[in-house]
């Protein structure tokens, strides 16, 4: 059985907006027990997470190496803007979708991580989808 | 008297603005995009110059860029700033300042001369035309070509002055892009509510060509116009003196309101001089534009109102021409001319004036006058 289910949000700029409990939401609305649960995002400027718990300042390490890594510059190849341009290339490295392990109806990961929403050129209006492979208990 | 008998040029613009906008916003959109990001990212300064409605579309302009670039704005004539301005202003650092060169022919010498001036000392220049082959399009480093239909009716200026507007408007919202001050949401929206607006306002022209055609016939006999406006308005203000000496080469006087409750507010036989007074309420100085108006009222003047604020907020005995609010403050110089264009459209009809004084052959030649000489300085 496949579920599907998508979800809007508004991005603030630079920010990491934690969705585990839209994803359990999707996981428990499906009525499936085991299988593949899939997160992703259709954006090329945003993109999916999976960042441990454990501490904010995680977080905030996160962002700003990202943006380390990769600045907004002026001189990429793409012209849109320095924050246009880096959040492509954020979105492709760091990824815009999760594959995760459900197991007995909870996330494998779910005692350590959560799940994000990465903006990497906001705020924008986003989408996001869970889709749950798998069979019913 | 009939006002269908007394249609005009002003008139046939105001009422096509926003089939014009459209095709302005079409076409400067994606040029302005492809303005490379590093140039846009280097001005430290950025100034607007070009000559009468040009230059006049720049101080309209300097709100959008103050407010949405961050960035210091200073829109210059184009003598002063070819001739006048200091040479350490241009050039000092690296694309700097950015200077925006307007000119709708593209062939004035002045605006040439200012283009010539900040290739000799390395400032970025960026010209708006409509003709992107001009030697003005040639001499810049960028060309943004306002792309209006040619041989459509383009004289006294209105929709170029409109096409000006949008364009330096568009290149605001990209620079504020390009330096993140504005999102890409607010820039989307931004975008959107720049013809939103115009299509708004367009409504109410109908109406407004019916009240100015009234006001025309109360003030063809006027003895002179005076125009007040603040900030961004003041380009409103100037625009609305200028129509009158272009359609029927009429008296007439501009200033701030400031300025003119200490020098105008002295101009003797006030019931005979009409006062136009744009006070928007978002305007810094609003309240010393009430003040201004108050004043007008003691002087028994016939007074005309722009604003987007309501009828009531002003003496029952002024004509109000109220416009829909802008999003975006800064918008609100798009439209506002239209009110006095009409009026100054028709009282020229009425009187029958023709428009720049084409019955009197002496002003025509104001163009043998004129050399054609382009100095860099």
């Amino acid at each position: 059985m496949v579920f599907t289910k998508e979800y809007e949000l508004v991005t603030g700029r630079d920010l990491l907006t934690k969705i585990t409990s839209k994803v359990d939401e999707a996981i428990k609305e499906s009525g499936i027990k085991d299988g593949i649960v899939v997160v992703e995002t259709r954006y090329s400027t945003a993109g999916i997470l999976k960042i441990s718990r454990h501490g904010e300042e995680i977080l905030d390490d996160i962002v700003r190496e990202m943006r380390r890594i990769v600045p907004a510059r002026i001189n990429y190849y793409h012209q849109d803007s320095p924050e246009n341009a880096a959040g492509h290339i954020k979105s492709a490295l760091y990824g815009s979708s999760v594959s995760l392990i459900l197991k007995d109806g909870r996330l494998y990961c779910e005692d350590s991580q959560d799940l994000y929403f990465a903006e990497y050129d906001g705020p924008r209006n986003r989408t996001y989808a869970v889709c749950v492979m798998g069979e019913k208990a | 008297m009939d006002r269908k008998s007394y249609d005009n040029s002003l008139l046939r613009q105001a009422m096509s603005m926003e089939r014009y906008a459209k095709i302005v916003y079409d076409a400067v959109l994606p040029q302005v995009e492809k303005l490379p990001m590093k140039e846009v990212w280097d001005a430290q300064k950025i100034f607007i110059s070009g000559c009468g409605d040009s230059w006049l579309a720049g101080i309209a302009a300097k709100a959008a860029f103050e407010s949405v670039t961050k960035i210091e704005t200073n829109p210059m004539r184009a003598i002063e700033f070819s001739r006048i301005l200091s040479n350490k202003n241009l050039g000092y650092s690296p694309n700097t300042p950015l200077v925006i060169l307007i000119s709708f022919s593209g062939s004035g010498s002045r605006v040439v001369e200012c283009a010539r001036r900040c290739n000799k000392y390395g400032a970025n220049t960026i010209a708006i035309t409509n003709n992107p082959d001009s030697l003005l399009g040639k001499e810049c480093r960028y060309c943004i070509c306002t792309g209006l239909p040619k041989g459509d009716e383009y004289q006294p200026g209105l929709i170029t002055y409109n096409a000006s507007m949008i364009t330096l408007f568009l290149i605001a919202l990209r620079i504020g892009r390009v330096r993140n001050k504005i999102s890409y949401l607010e820039c989307e929206d931004m975008q959107k509510e720049l013809l939103e607006h115009i299509s708004r306002c367009q409504k109410e022209y109908e109406g407004f060509a019916e009240r100015a055609f009234a006001i025309a016939q109360r003030w063809k006999d006027l003895k002179a116009e005076d125009f007040i406006g603040d900030y961004s308005d003041y380009a409103t203000a100037y625009f609305g003196s200028a129509k009158v000496i272009e359609c029927f080469g009429g008296y007439t006087t501009y200033d701030d309101s400031e300025d003119w409750c200490h020098i105008n507010y002295f101009l003797s036989d006030p019931e005979r001089i009409g006062r136009v007074v744009v006070a928007n309420e978002d305007t810094p100085s609003y309240k010393r534009l009430k003040e201004t108006i108050a004043a007008v009222k003691i002087l028994q003047s016939p007074c005309v109102i722009i604003s987007d604020a309501k009828k009531e907020e002003f003496p029952d005995t002024m004509e109000v021409f109220s416009f829909p609010k802008a999003k975006y403050f800064w918008m609100q110089p798009l439209v506002q001319h239209i009110p006095f264009d009409m009026i100054a459209g028709y009282i020229a009809e009425i009187k029958g004036i023709p428009n720049f004084r084409k019955d009197d052959e002496r002003y025509a030649a104001m163009g043998d006058q004129r050399s054609g000489e382009i100095v860099v300085l």
